[in-house]
């Protein structure tokens, strides 16, 4: 190679070294296949502990609550009726008719969530959000690669939208999820996202839960609207009070 | 944006002095990131507003007790998303698509989702409207085109109350500008178009300016309802506990 080309050579190296951090994002291959729309598996998703670990006090704390307050009836008491957004996990547990959207940008996963809209921000690699100081329904979420595992770690998640009045478990401030996201593939060759998620609350329980989620590729569906107060804005728009208990 | 303005100023003028031009196969700019509207630098609602008639009897008819959706946690929908000057805009890009993330204190988050290259669908389609519509974007040179149809009419344009006919069509030039005071600034140039609303094309432009430490925050509207439930429950008891000692 002569002396011109060979520094022609050596300059576009050096060219593609320097904006290859600009052009791709530092993910793994494997982004590539999680990245896109899925619908939870529920047949092949182990969703709900047979036994929620709860420790003595706070199984006696529910136990007051419900005394008090109980029986639930979800049509009034949970929040989520009244469209305040689930908290997590409880958007990654879904079941079958809410798609979600992975998207994989520089040093980030975003999931778009089609119920109540909800949104999470995953920074990779990076330092915590010191700004998202407050509990929100989506938490403060951090990740890192192992190999092909995208390990996200979620804290500061609220505790509206979740717990006793939506028929689960308490909920302290102390929660905290381990999610780890892999790719695989289901019993039919299709392929999958798996999420085991792992629950975190000493305050609530003696060990860790686990839930173990499956993800079907949806290629053809497209994460919708989801308008949470339609029902309430049709009757206004008819002339009607609402029929929505809260609402009256 | 990923302060990549150095780091490519400086590979060009590499590029240059080896004789080599990047502007053939340009990447499109990075326009990713949080903006912040800037009131200051976007052009306000002409007036009088060029309405049809028909258009001009549903604005006076406008009753914001009963016609702003805002007020029932209802999206705000394009383009009142990118019009309103009070929401902060996040952006994110890939090589086929552009979302603009919305975060008003409403009910969800609203993503409206830019495919480029992919047609929109023909007028005689057959689909439901939607409160962010359908979009479509191309990039030309440094600027995103963006067409957006199939729009809901019960969406409003702004807080006035100016509604649209359903066949709104928004045509927006999105590019990037720089502000010797505010740094980079991110332009949207927007064309309305709605036979049934207006009489000529409606031409504004909103200005967004990067804010890297900025933070888009879930909404809670909803929860303002809930509480407000929960407040009228209160009186309700109270008022109940104060006749019950009265007798």
């Amino acid at each position: 190679m002569n002396r011109p080309r060979l520094a022609m050579v050596m300059l576009l190296a050096g060219t593609m070294l320097a904006i290859a951090p600009l052009l791709q994002a530092a993910h793994p291959a494997v982004s590539r296949e999680m990245a896109g729309v899925w619908l939870p598996d529920s047949k092949r998703s182990d969703r709900t502990p047979s036994q929620w670990p709860l420790r003595a006090d706070a199984a006696a704390a529910r136990d007051k609550w419900l005394a008090e307050y109980g029986p639930v009836d979800a049509t009034v008491d949970d929040t989520n009726a009244s469209c305040i957004a689930e908290a997590m996990p409880w958007p990654a547990r879904l079941i079958a008719q809410y798609p979600f959207e992975v998207l994989f940008t520089a040093d980030r996963v975003t999931i778009f969530h089609e119920v109540f809209g909800s949104l999470r921000r995953i920074p990779i690699g990076r330092a915590r959000n010191t700004f998202e100081a407050l509990p929100s329904a989506m938490g403060r979420s951090i990740g890192h690669w192992e190999g092909d595992i995208l390990v996200v770690e979620t804290d500061m998640i609220r505790r509206e939208g979740a717990g006793l009045p939506s028929g689960n478990p308490p909920v302290s401030n102390a929660r905290r999820i381990v999610e780890r996201w892999s790719m695989g593939k289901d019993d039919a060759g299709n392929k999958q996202l798996r999420n085991e998620i792992t629950l975190i609350d000493p305050v609530v329980f003696t060990a860790p839960v686990k839930m173990t989620m499956r993800y079907k590729w949806s290629p053809d569906i497209a994460v919708g609207e989801y308008l949470c107060q339609q029902d309430i804005w049709d009757q206004n728009l008819q002339g009607s009070p609402s029929t929505v208990p809260w609402r009256k | 944006m990923r302060c990549a303005w150095g780091r490519l100023g400086g590979l060009a003028m590499v590029l240059a002095a080896a004789g080599v031009s990047l502007s053939a196969a340009a990447a499109p700019p990075d326009i990713s990131g949080i903006w912040l509207p800037v009131e200051s630098l976007s052009t306000p609602w002409p007036e009088p507003l060029p309405l049809t008639d028909a258009a001009r009897k549903r604005y006076a008819a406008y009753d914001p007790d009963r016609d702003e959706p805002a007020s029932f946690c209802m999206p705000l929908g394009t383009p009142r998303n990118t019009l309103s000057g009070t929401s902060a805009l996040e952006v994110l890009q890939t090589a086929d698509r552009v979302y603009f993330v919305f975060q008003p204190n409403l009910l969800n988050a609203e993503t409206r989702r830019v495919y480029l290259g992919k047609p929109l669908p023909r007028a005689d389609a057959d689909r439901l409207p939607t409160w962010l519509g359908t979009s479509s974007g191309r990039w030309q040179g440094e600027a995103l085109e963006v067409e957006t149809v199939e729009l809901e009419p019960q969406a409003i344009l702004n807080a006035s109350g100016l509604s649209h006919s359903g066949g709104l069509r928004v045509k927006e030039h999105w590019h990037l500008e720089r502000d010797a005071k505010r740094g980079p600034l991110l332009v949207d140039d927007i064309v309305l178009e709605d036979p049934g609303t207006f009489t000529a094309p409606l031409r504004l432009k909103r200005v967004f300016a990067w804010a890297p430490d900025a933070r888009l925050t879930e909404g809670q509207c909803s929860e303002r309802l809930w509480i407000d439930q929960i407040w009228r429950h209160r009186l309700r008891e109270h008022a109940a506990a104060r006749k019950g000692a009265a007798r």
